[in-house]
């Protein structure tokens, strides 16, 4: 069964007076413990979906079905409660906090919410968690301005695991950091999900990252999807016109190592 | 192969929260006439500081040591000083590359490196600065007055990361390129702004006639870009410096971005100076690849040396961690493991 | 530090807080120097100032000593100012932060409530109200609040519509957090820096209201205020002019230290963001 199952999801938006679908019948299913990766342009409507499937915006038509519930149905505090299963990782890690915040402050507030932790267990969870996306304990005492952005991307990957979440939207959670920071982030989130059996929606404009973590692709094209299916497959052999656009237009690294 | 300039012992410190971090640390390299030379490293490796010291647009506040010495023939154009209002960052006052020697106005911006397509661009800087009232002090100590000091938006094209904010918002964007055209070649409106309209065809910009008349804001991403570049390019400038400017672009805007600009310095014969994150990107493009690191100069080379031979283990790190079409998925790595 | 060094960089910054010092200081010392009612028969009516040592800038019309009522009445200003502030302030920030963060409906409501009371004339609603109520301290300062909480409504809704885009925002309803905690804990502290340039001017209207009701009689009978100095000194303004000009300097001074001070917080404060 599938843990996410999106379909005929539509978003309209109005750019002066002319409507413009920023999402037009779109369907898709993630299964635990899967990644599957949203590629397209800008303006493709890959971070609208995001934002629909977490419920920041609400869709003009369509049904979102997660963990076998009608998400769309949910509102108030059923919905506050089902989002412990839904979380999301930011593309600016910094912009993604309070700029009060600290670290501590940022993963308390998911264990406080859902009511996971004592007050008193609390610390000792959070420095669990600290260890658990590898990083120093000691840190949870810093402002979230004062770390690096890498280590602000494993924080933002500890409060969305900090529930015991099975679905992580990560919308191009790995586009701004440096190459090397990148791929320790990479390297942390498929453990995570061998672990933890999480499933990723992972949206990203960068297809030689998605070849190397995701297993499906979805290809979109002006809100719909122009073509589907397994990521290596389709990057090496796309059939749709903004897929091999996208595929020439990456750029390749041909080593000849001597 | 002449040399166009030669920075030598570079070094560069800002003062930020009253701690002095050293940006470059005696940097020295040679650009040559005409070639295409990538600047890669990640943030914090002090890749935007060089470009800005290059174009001598470095803020007040940084303390500089060594010589950026220009190698240019005596221009031809006439010395204009009128100073153009098209984009903050080209002024004749502001445009000299000089031995800097450290002069310490207030601190009123901060430059940050832009590595990370997030972090606060030079141009904001930029703007903040002339938003406080028109001319910010910036160096202008010059050595050799004998020798010709190239000027920012003639002799140097600079094209930024964010090309939303070096445009003027309220004004049409055929003006923004004409200004610089009078500005620098001493052409008349009428000739300025035919100029403009072939500038913004040679872009490729759609209907360029009607693009003449348009903002900014009805532009997409891509097309601002090509328009800061017509600016950039508008006087003929010798050296054409792009910082980052395809990081905040999506691929395909950023391939096109590219083949642009590899064929208008090839149209030009103007000399790129291409300042990226993005190491197989700047391999795409440049003849020559220097890679730096906090501030210092790793190693510089041909393109093909770089990638295939890289003789610092940390270019060899970078060439590892580039996820291209042909790596080995981590996934895969990860299955076998498990 | 940075702060501090950024915040006494201007000349009229130190000069407004060193003023502002000195009223603190009277304020805090007028129990100490004049124990006793101020408004208690100190000496002779109307005598001129410099003549008695005891009461160096001579007394009113029923002989209470000018000086000592000048202390007792710094006391009433400045508390008056800044609770009627503090109170504007706060209820600013709070309607200003529901109506940007919830938008629809509440913020629509919420803005025509605010538009009806800047529609008003702030004074005459203060006037209207404590003859409505009767004077009292808490009273008088309702009535100013009531009429100066707009402004810093506006400017923390217009700050809260911003602040309302950002990411982290939309990271705090992810992880699951009830949108009044989002309001109140994560949007309102980021909006308030542009609310609080605000209070040196909301300030100085509260203590110039506060004298002008006063002044009209309207203020607390039972405390000395300098509006009602300057109100008992008119009587005699040819043969004792003093009497009102003496309390009347007072006030602008004041004033006067509560803009600059206030102008040098958000110097410092523009200063600071300019470098984030």
């Amino acid at each position: 069964m599938s843990l996410l199952a999106v379909s005929n999801l539509a978003k309209r938006y109005h750019r002066g007076s002319k409507p413009f679908p920023a999402v037009d019948d779109v369907s898709f299913e993630i299964g635990p413990a899967e990644t599957l990766a949203l590629a397209g342009p800008s303006g493709s409507g890959k971070s609208t979906i995001a934002r629909l499937v977490l419920r920041l915006i609400e869709p003009d038509a369509g049904r979102i079905e997660f963990e076998g519930a009608d998400l769309l149905a949910l509102s108030g505090a059923a919905l506050r409660a089902r989002r412990a299963r839904l979380q999301m990782v930011f593309q600016d890690p910094l912009a993604a906090f309070n700029p009060r915040a600290t670290v501590a402050r940022v993963l308390d507030d998911p264990l406080r919410i859902h009511g996971i932790a004592s007050r008193a267990e609390r610390p000792r969870r959070i420095a669990a968690l600290l260890e658990r996306v590898g990083l120093d304990t000691g840190l949870a005492g810093r402002a979230i301005h004062e770390i690096s952005g890498g280590q602000r991307q494993r924080v933002a990957i500890a409060r969305a695991i900090a529930t015991r979440s099975s679905l992580i939207v990560l919308d191009e959670a790995v586009s701004a950091l440096d190459v090397s920071v990148r791929g320790q982030i990479l390297e942390l989130l498929l453990d995570l999900q061998r672990q933890e059996r999480i499933a990723y929606l992972f949206i990203s404009h960068d297809l030689g990252v998605i070849r190397a973590v995701a297993h499906r692709v979805v290809i979109l094209d002006a809100g719909r999807i122009a073509e589907s299916g397994d990521a290596r497959a389709v990057i090496a052999n796309p059939q749709s016109a903004i897929g091999k656009a996208l595929v020439a237009a990456t750029p390749k690294l041909s080593r000849n190592r001597p | 192969m002449t040399a166009l300039l030669s920075i030598r012992d570079l070094s560069v410190r800002y003062r930020r929260d009253g701690v002095e971090v050293a940006a470059l640390k005696g940097v020295s390299l040679e650009i040559t006439a005409g070639e295409r030379l990538a600047i890669i490293g990640e943030s914090g490796s002090g890749k935007s500081t060089l470009a800005l010291a290059v174009a001598g647009l470095l803020v007040g506040s940084a303390k500089i040591d060594g010589t950026v010495e220009w190698k240019i023939p005596k221009s031809q154009t006439p010395h204009s000083f009128a100073p153009p209002s098209v984009l903050p960052d080209i002024s004749p006052t502001r445009g000299e590359i000089s031995s800097l020697a450290a002069g310490s106005p207030p601190a009123t911006l901060e430059v940050a490196e832009s590595g990370d397509g997030r972090a606060i661009s030079p141009l904001e800087g930029e703007m903040s600065g002339r938003t406080e009232g028109g001319a910010t002090e910036r160096r202008s100590s010059a050595i050799g007055k004998t020798q010709q000091q190239p000027l920012l938006g003639r002799d140097i094209g600079f094209v930024f990361q964010d090309p939303s904010s070096s445009l003027d918002p309220v004004m049409p964007i055929g003006k923004q390129i004409a200004e610089v055209t009078r500005t620098h070649l001493g052409l008349t409106w009428r000739e300025a702004y035919a100029k403009a309209q072939t500038l913004l065809d040679r872009v490729r910009l759609p209907n360029p006639e009607a693009a003449l008349h348009a903002y900014p804001h009805q532009l997409s991403g891509g097309q601002k870009q090509r328009v800061a570049i017509a600016a950039a390019i508008a006087a003929a400038p010798r050296l054409l410096i792009a910082d980052e400017a395809t990081s905040a672009l999506d691929t395909i805007v950023q391939a096109e971005i590219v083949a642009l600009i590899r064929r208008l310095v090839a149209e030009d014969g103007m000399t790129l100076l291409f300042i990226s994150h993005d190491i197989a990107l700047a391999a795409t493009l440049a003849e020559r690849i220097a890679v730096l690191r906090r501030g210092e100069l790793v190693e510089i080379g041909e393109t093909r040396q770089i990638i295939d031979a890289p003789r610092h283990a940390y270019t060899r790190a970078l060439l590892d961690a580039h996820l291209g079409l042909d790596a080995a998925p981590l996934l895969a790595r990860q299955g076998a493991s498990a | 530090m940075n702060r501090l060094r950024g915040f006494f960089h201007t000349s009229e910054a130190i000069a407004g807080v060193l003023i502002l010092a000195l009223l603190v200081a009277m304020a805090l010392a007028a129990p100490l120097l004049f124990p006793g009612d101020p408004q208690a028969i100190a000496g002779p009516a109307l005598l001129p100032p410099f003549q008695d040592w005891s009461l160096p800038i001579g007394t009113d019309r029923l002989g209470r000593g000018v000086l000592a009522e000048l202390f007792h009445g710094a006391r009433t200003s400045l508390a008056v100012g800044l609770a009627a502030a503090g109170a504007a302030l706060v209820i600013g920030a709070v309607v200003g932060t529901l109506a940007g963060f919830a938008g629809g409906l509440i913020d629509e409501v919420l803005m025509r409530v605010t538009d009806a009371f800047q529609t008003v004339p702030s004074f005459l609603l203060a006037l209207a109200f404590v003859s409505i109520v009767g004077p009292s301290l808490g009273v008088v300062v309702a009535a100013i609040a009531l009429g100066t909480w707009t402004g810093p409504a506006r400017v923390a809704r217009a700050e809260v519509l911003s602040i309302r885009e950002r990411d982290y925002v939309a990271g705090a309803l992810v992880i699951g957090m009830h949108p009044l905690e989002i309001a109140f804990r994560e949007v309102l502290p980021n909006a308030l820096p542009p609310v609080l340039a605000l209070s040196s001017v909301v300030v100085a209207a509260a203590i110039l209201t506060e004298a002008a009701l006063s002044f009209l009689g309207l203020g607390d009978p039972n405390r000395v205020t300098w509006g009602g100095m300057i109100a008992e000194g008119r009587a005699v303004l040819r043969t004792a002019p003093y009497l009102s000009i003496v309390p009347g300097i007072a006030l602008v001074l004041t004033v006067l230290g509560v803009y600059l001070a206030g102008e040098g917080v958000v110097e410092s404060t523009a200063v600071r963001r300019s470098l984030s």
